[in-house]
């Protein structure tokens, strides 16, 4: 009993002088983890110049005045900067191009953060001479122009950035520290085809390609007293990128004679007048016949000369346009106004013409 | 016993490295059953409304979430480290639609896949303009929308579809944390929006698959010829 009490003394006074050793000690401040980190890539694609912005939350109040992020092939471990590719530096990397995009945010206050220290591919260090205050949440660091890791064909590539923080401007005195993960992989490459189309048909009646019918314009018997109108229509859609024009190319009206055609700039309805011509748009008449419409659907539109109403013109015999659309378009409806005059000593006769019309997209 | 006690407390006191000292904790509430060191096997302790899962000797991290799926989760296992852990793959590096028709939807899929551990989640996000060709880009839909054929539309989504066919599917596997995001989570609905996120895990999980269905209809005045993009997606861990 006596020997337990003596062991039992001799304990308590050893624990004694270790308290009050342990009490005297100093007390270095403990390195903690940085917390909410994350980079944030402007692209993942392999070899590419991009942004690399980092968020993260320094858990103690010290100070910041340096930072250092390591990129390297390990969270852990040896990784040496230098050389990109060697000692733990992922391969392909540049950093030596980093530039900050901004002023970090919420590192404290005073100071101006800038890229600092000599260059050594793997590494990027900032500092802010005389930075003082606290850290709070949600620090960002942003740069540009680093180029990402580069891979190895068909795989992805992980790589981890240390982030150091200092509270000296010369990274030498450390507070807390955390990594953060990346990655880089390929690109996923989109292809399609769209095949070159071109809708064009002409008829005489009805309201699309499908349903139209009839390929003669009947203007019956001309009068030297009353205009004589007809129409016929003409439809044109394509996905060409700069669109369509359409043409024609055609005598004027021949029988014993020709019936003079209006000319280019065209002409009204003049009765007693030999006279042929065309329209694509809607005329009310007056003079001349109330015939015709607007083109409807698409972006298709009649062209100079022959998209004013009661004026009709007609070159013979040369390719000449009459409508186009500047881009591709949906079906556009064309209804072709065609207008016949004759003066009273017109030689009589069965009159005809066969006009052809062209529509040529360019792709 | 006592002499024991003290030892141990001078060990604390001093911060030196102390021998393994292990005993039953338990209280009215939480409960570890016991310890257990060595190879293979799994520990699991728990309450009702919590629950600690080790995995010993495996190769993937053991993941403990309560019954309710609400409560406390830890995690324990073999390669369970303080660092950060990020797998991303890209399966496909290409898709490819063909010639695109204006009476029938044109339908595509590529796959990729994120693991991450110690994390606080992911997300993905793709970035890239939608297929051109020249200066004229495929639609892209800007809220998800379903296919209409003879619309110009391009979109994705990351789920299974069953319209305008069947195709893609839904991330997995089952038990795995990552998940297709609002607005390409919808089936039979696709939406392409440059840097949005398309998928994210809301904590640290084992490797889910997700499938990139994509969408593409022509009109009848989308130019012709060849459409091409690059999409790059683009995974950001938190940590």
């Amino acid at each position: 009993m006596k020997q337990r009490s003596t062991t039992h003394i001799i304990f308590k006074a050893t624990f004694a002088v270790l308290l009050a050793v342990a009490s005297i000690l100093p007390v270095p401040a403990q390195a903690q983890q940085i917390t909410s980190r994350k980079v944030t890539l402007g692209s993942s694609q392999p070899s590419t110049s991009t942004s690399h912005n980092f968020t993260f939350t320094a858990p103690q109040s010290t100070t910041i005045q340096s930072i250092e992020f390591l990129y390297c092939d390990t969270p852990s471990g040896a990784c040496t900067p230098g050389a990109a590719g060697s000692n733990g530096v992922p391969a392909g990397i540049n950093t030596n191009t980093a530039a900050l995009n901004g002023a970090p945010a919420n590192l404290g206050s005073a100071g101006t953060w800038s890229v600092a220290g000599a260059p050594s591919q793997g590494r990027v260090r900032i500092s802010a001479t005389g930075a003082a205050g606290s850290p709070s949440a949600g620090s960002t660091v942003n740069f540009n122009t680093i180029t990402n890791p580069s891979i190895v064909s068909g795989q992805g590539k992980t790589f981890y950035v240390r982030i150091a923080t200092f509270s000296d401007a010369a990274w030498s005195t450390p507070i807390d520290s955390g990594v953060v993960a990346g990655a880089v992989t390929n690109q996923i490459q989109v292809t399609a085809s769209v095949d070159e189309t071109l809708n064009f048909c002409a008829f005489q009646a009805g309201a699309t390609c499908g349903a139209g019918t009839g390929a003669t314009v009947a203007l019956g018997t001309l009068s030297s007293s009353v205009a004589t109108g007809a129409t016929s229509k003409l439809v044109a859609g394509t996905n060409a990128s700069t669109g369509y024009v359409i043409s024609y190319l055609g005598a004027t009206l021949t029988g014993p004679t020709t019936i003079a055609a209006t000319g280019l700039t065209g002409a009204q309805s003049s009765t007693g007048t030999a006279q042929f011509g065309i329209n694509l748009v809607s005329n009310a008449g007056t003079p001349g016949p109330a015939q015709g419409s607007n083109p409807s659907g698409g972006s298709g539109s009649a062209s100079a000369n022959y998209g004013t109403g009661n004026t009709y013109s007609f070159v013979p015999s040369t390719l000449t346009q009459v409508a186009s659309a500047g881009g591709a378009s949906a079906d556009t409806v064309y209804t072709v106004s065609y207008l016949a005059n004759i003066p009273s000593n017109q030689q009589a006769g069965s009159y005809s013409t066969t006009l052809t019309y062209v529509c040529t997209a360019t792709f | 016993m006592r002499v024991i006690k003290a030892a141990v407390v001078a060990c604390l006191a001093l911060g030196l490295s102390c021998g393994a000292y292990a005993e039953t904790l338990q209280s009215s509430s939480y409960r570890i059953d016991e310890s257990f060191i060595g190879g293979g096997g799994t520990v699991n302790s728990a309450s009702p409304s919590y629950r600690a899962d080790s995995a010993i000797g495996t190769t993937t991290i053991g993941s403990s979430t309560p019954a309710g799926g609400t409560g406390r989760q830890t995690e324990g296992g073999y390669v369970t480290t303080s660092d950060p852990a990020l797998t991303f793959s890209v399966n496909s590096s290409s898709v490819s639609f063909g010639a695109l028709s204006t009476t029938a939807a044109s339908t595509a899929t590529s796959t990729f896949s994120v693991t991450n551990y110690t994390s606080y989640g992911y997300i993905v996000q793709v970035a890239g303009s939608s297929p051109s060709n020249g200066s004229h880009p495929l639609a892209a839909l800007a809220n998800p929308t379903a296919s209409q054929t003879g619309q110009e539309q391009f979109g994705i989504n990351v789920v299974a579809n069953t319209s305008p066919v069947s195709f893609g599917a839904d991330p997995g596997p089952v038990g795995t944390h990552g998940v297709a995001a609002t607005g390409y989570n919808g089936d039979g609905l696709f939406k392409y929006v440059s840097g949005q996120t398309i998928a994210s895990a809301p904590k640290s999980s084992a490797q889910t698959n997700f499938t990139i269905s994509y969408l593409v209809n022509a009109a009848t005045t989308t130019p012709g010829g060849q459409y091409s993009g690059a999409l790059t997606l683009i995974c950001t861990g938190a940590y």
